[in-house]
């Protein structure tokens, strides 16, 4: 039980950043969310640990997704897109890696306590 | 403890004000890493690529070489406009999307409320009405006219491109980004699409309200009017179809005979004019600069070459990504090259390999835009003397009548100021080039043109034997039942009593074929003389006329020309040919003053060369001399008639109105040349010539000393390509320059209020000995992504006057590979 604890907030991580990576894939953002829920609920950590750990694998997932655009002119581009949006380009990527993992962190939380509820209500019911 | 127990809720909480943020907004739509916009930065490598297309027949080969033109290799007609359509959207998806928005009035529902007011103007227009006529007409000749036929089906196959490139976007997240960030997607390209920006380039290029203008004018100032705008330029002029001689007599009697107008009717005018100048938009695509483009071409006898060669320099707005994409298009028809607009499948201006040709505007009659005024009511126009019902067109949840002349633009207590535009009437232009881009010889070439009725263009053409001009389109002539027709260039009854009675022949249209002086000059000067037998217009709408004389001055010297030479005239040369009639005269005229400013000015100016060139302060002398002299004498004029007072949105600068906030008329500026130059009494009289010249000058060399230390003049000059999304940070400019209004490469404008937007946007000289031995360049870039290499590159080529050469491989093997930046395979499939 010990040994599983100790590897429960890696797994958290890992878990996140594949789940996340997966519900991006679908093009479905907010899919991260459940993903985020997926890995909290499997590893049940904490869940000081489990915004950690989902918030550490939204960024790891929004790093594979975004490193294979990066291009020479990446950088004007970004720099660009923010001119015309009115926003700084820097805050444009700073904002989309930390949706990507807030939605993963939060939905890490959720999960955990989905699985503490689980198994409170089901040792009540035994 | 507390915080941690209530974990799970805030959680909650947090998720969803994330969820609604980012959906409430386009942030989310943005943002996705999967589909937002950091996908489109993958747009930005250049890599060999294979595409699955349905409805393509057969492979096609698209090679992009290293200058950024595409070369497309296909196998029918129906492969060569179906991946031009997928190329060009590829590159420029949201600039057609724009295009036709702009063209159709629907640029509110993605831009914002502020083009409401844009949209209402451009749907009364009636683009979107006559653009779904020409289209249904074409459809429905297609089965007994070969051009319809030709027409349907290359632009059924590019709109299928477009298309396959739209489905194909969005499949891959990659649609352009700035659909992303306006939160919407480009509904399917339609054939009506492609004639609605056939419509909106008429629009650019013939369409305007000189003639409203005019009907304010004599209204205040009756028969003064004439000094101030004179039916024949008062200074030389080179007319390239001929006519010289004496005016047609009832020609000058028709342009006189003025109708008379009352206070209502002024100011249901004046309205009207001010909807057309278009105050209260925010940003117009694109905006639209006048009375500029060149072109000339001249024969193997006068060039080096030993054949002829074409020079082309049509002049429109500048935007980012600018107005043309250069294409080369090769199937068993077409082996052509040249500059195709955001929409339309057709080359403009390019050559195959017997031809080449390029466009210049007419600038004829009164722009093709007609004002009469008529009686309505709720229902019914009057018109002939009986009621008849008014046709009522609901577009896009608006209402819009026309009558019997056009659309009702204006309409007060039961009178209603009727718009009849040329570009309302059928024309199949698209139809008139595809046949163009495979003529082989004039016959071809001039035959096509019957079928052009809008809008007015010079087509300059060469082959490797003959050169020519021709100015095509459908000119009305107008008639009135008992009498001289009333001046079709002011407002006129639209009870039925002046009325269109036929068009100028094709026959007697201007234009020249093979002239014996082996040159030809359209430089949106008047084609044709005073003794032209039909109306054509007054000095309003044709320009000045200085940049065909500087052409033609050059033309008549020099026998010998080579292609450099060329180049070096038409992005080299910055004489002001203004300055050349009139500073001799200036400094005549004022060397006797005792003044030592004005001594100064005059120094300078009587050692300059007339070159507009950035680093001569004497040019900067002559503008402000020339823009001051002409607020002292135009000035006056419009006070003494009551015109500023009445109507505080007229207000005339010279130059073309090169300051801000105030408009450009040729006639105003032929007027101050021909005083200058020639002692022209219009404007002022000659006993007062030197107290305003002198008075002229000292106010010149006072707003230089105001402007700090650098006095050449391009710290006064430059050119700005602002982008289409109105954004500074990815727009390019100022860039100083030499130039002004009056030399070849040209605009209206002054640093750093009001920088020229406009100028030659294809510099192109093409070589009828060899035409693989062309160049050109359009300032701008193939791709509309600004990040990209290939956005702007081509403005700092421009910029400096130098050219590109136009590439031309007939087969897609014999493309040397070190040339090659990328190759596509267009495949059948999807």
């Amino acid at each position: 039980m010990d040994r599983m604890r100790a590897y429960s907030f890696p797994l958290c991580i890992v878990l996140s950043a594949l789940l996340s990576w997966a519900a991006i894939y679908t093009g479905l953002w907010p899919l991260v969310i459940i993903a985020g829920i997926a890995a909290g609920t499997v590893t049940g950590v904490r869940y000081m640990l489990a915004f950690a750990g989902g918030f550490a694998g939204g960024i790891v997932s929004a790093f594979i997704w975004l490193t294979p655009l990066l291009t020479p002119g990446a950088a004007k581009y970004v720099a660009d897109v923010g001119a015309i949006a009115s926003i700084p380009g820097s805050l444009l990527v700073f904002l989309s890696f930390i949706i990507t993992a807030l939605y993963a962190a939060f939905g890490c939380v959720i999960g955990s306590w989905v699985r503490h509820y689980a198994i409170r209500n089901r040792l009540t019911s035994a | 403890m507390r915080v941690t127990r209530f974990a799970p809720f805030f959680s909650v909480v947090i998720v969803v004000l994330i969820l609604v943020v980012s959906y409430a907004t386009p942030l989310g739509a943005i943002l996705n890493p999967e589909s937002g916009v950091w996908q489109n930065a993958a747009n930005l490598k250049f890599s060999n690529a294979t595409f699955s297309l349905p409805g393509l027949k057969q492979n096609v080969t698209v090679i992009q070489d290293t200058e950024g033109v595409y070369h497309i290799y296909a196998s029918n007609n129906h492969d060569l406009f179906y991946s031009l359509g997928f190329v060009q959207a590829r590159n420029r998806l949201w600039q057609m999307d724009i295009f036709r928005r702009a063209a159709i009035g629907q640029l509110a529902p993605v831009l914002g409320a502020g083009y409401r007011t844009y949209d209402s103007f451009q749907l009364n227009l009636g683009l979107y009405i006559s653009a779904q006529k020409d289209w249904n007409q074409i459809q429905a000749n297609a089965a007994t006219n070969s051009t319809d036929e030709l027409s349907v089906l290359a632009v059924e196959a590019y709109s299928a491109g477009v298309n396959a490139y739209i489905n194909y976007s969005s499949s891959h997240n990659d649609l352009p980004f700035m659909f992303k960030l306006l939160g919407y997607s480009p509904s399917p390209w339609t054939p009506v699409d492609s004639y609605a920006v056939q419509e909106y380039m008429i629009q650019n290029l013939e369409y305007g309200s000189d003639a409203l203008l005019y009907t304010l004018l004599q209204y205040k100032m009756g028969n003064a009017t004439t000094a101030s705008i004179p039916d024949f330029s008062p200074i030389p002029q080179v007319y390239y179809a001929g006519f010289n001689g004496v005016p047609n007599p009832s020609v000058v009697a028709e342009m006189n005979n003025d109708w008379g107008i009352n206070a209502t009717t002024a100011s249901m005018t004046y309205s009207l004019w001010k909807k057309f100048q278009g105050f209260d938009i925010p940003h117009v695509f694109p905006p639209n600069p006048s009375d500029h483009s060149n072109e000339w071409v001249v024969a193997g006898n006068r060039t080096s070459t030993g054949s002829p060669i074409l020079v082309g320099g049509p002049v429109l707005a500048f935007t980012l990504p600018p107005i043309w994409f250069q294409v080369q298009l090769v199937d068993p028809q077409y082996d052509v090259y040249g500059v195709v607009l955001p929409g339309a499948p057709v080359v403009v201006i390019g050559h195959n390999q017997q031809i080449a040709w390029t466009l210049t505007d007419v600038q004829a009659i009164s722009w093709g835009t007609y004002f009469f005024e008529q009686q309505v009511n709720a229902t019914s126009y009057l018109s002939n003397g009986t009621w008849d019902t008014l046709n009522t067109y609901k577009i896009f949840g608006q209402k819009f009548e026309w009558t019997n002349l056009g659309p009702v633009m204006e309409e007060q207590n039961g009178l209603a100021i009727v718009m009849d535009w040329m570009g309302n009437r059928f024309t199949n232009d698209l139809g008139s080039l595809l046949l163009i881009m495979s003529s082989t010889d004039w016959s071809q070439f001039s035959s096509a043109l019957t079928f052009w009725n809008a809008p007015y263009q010079n087509f300059a053409f060469a082959s490797s034997s003959m050169i020519a001009d021709i100015s095509p389109g459908y000119y009305p002539v107008f008639a009135r039942t008992g009498g001289v027709p009333f001046n079709p260039g002011s407002l006129m009854p639209g009870d039925g009593e002046q009325y269109i009675s036929g068009s100028i022949p094709f026959s007697l249209i201007p234009q020249a074929v093979s002239p014996t002086s082996g040159f030809i000059v359209s430089s949106n000067q008047r084609s044709v003389g005073p003794a032209y037998p039909y109306w054509f217009g007054n000095t309003m709408s044709f320009a000045v006329g200085s940049r065909a004389e500087t052409v033609y001055s050059y033309l008549a010297a020099h026998t010998d020309v080579s292609v450099q030479q060329f180049e070096q005239l038409q992005q080299h040369n910055y004489t002001d040919h203004g300055a050349v009639m009139s500073v001799p005269g200036i400094v005549s005229l004022l060397s006797n003053s005792t003044n030592g400013t004005v001594q100064k000015a005059i120094g300078m100016l009587r050692d300059w060369n007339f070159q507009m060139s950035a680093n001569s302060v004497a040019a900067s002398v002559w503008w402000f001399f020339y823009m001051s002299f002409f607020n002292n004498t135009v000035g006056p004029v419009m006070e003494k008639y009551g015109v500023y007072q009445s109507y505080s949105d007229i207000r005339f600068s010279g130059m073309g109105g090169s300051y801000s906030g105030t408009i450009g008329l040729a006639s105003l500026d032929e007027d101050v040349l021909a005083t200058l130059a020639y002692n022209y009494t219009g404007l002022i009289t000659h006993s007062k010539l030197w107290t305003v010249a002198y008075d002229s000058m000292l106010g010149a060399m006072s707003t230089l000393q105001k402007s700090g230390s650098n006095l050449s003049w391009g710290h006064f000059y430059g050119f700005y390509f602002p982008s289409l999304t109105g954004v500074g940070a990815v727009s390019v400019g100022p860039l100083n320059s030499g130039g002004d209004y009056m030399t070849l490469n040209d605009a209206s404008g002054f640093l750093p209020s009001n920088p020229a937007t406009g100028g030659q946007s294809f510099t192109y000289v093409a070589n009828l000995t060899n035409l693989s031995d062309s160049y050109g360049v359009y300032p701008g870039g193939q791709s509309e992504n600004p990040a990209s290499g290939q956005y702007s590159n081509y403005v700092f080529v421009w910029i400096k006057g130098d050219y590109l050469p136009l590439l031309y491989f007939p087969t897609a093997r014999s493309v040397p590979h070190n040339m090659i930046m990328q190759k596509w395979t267009l495949r059948p499939g999807g």
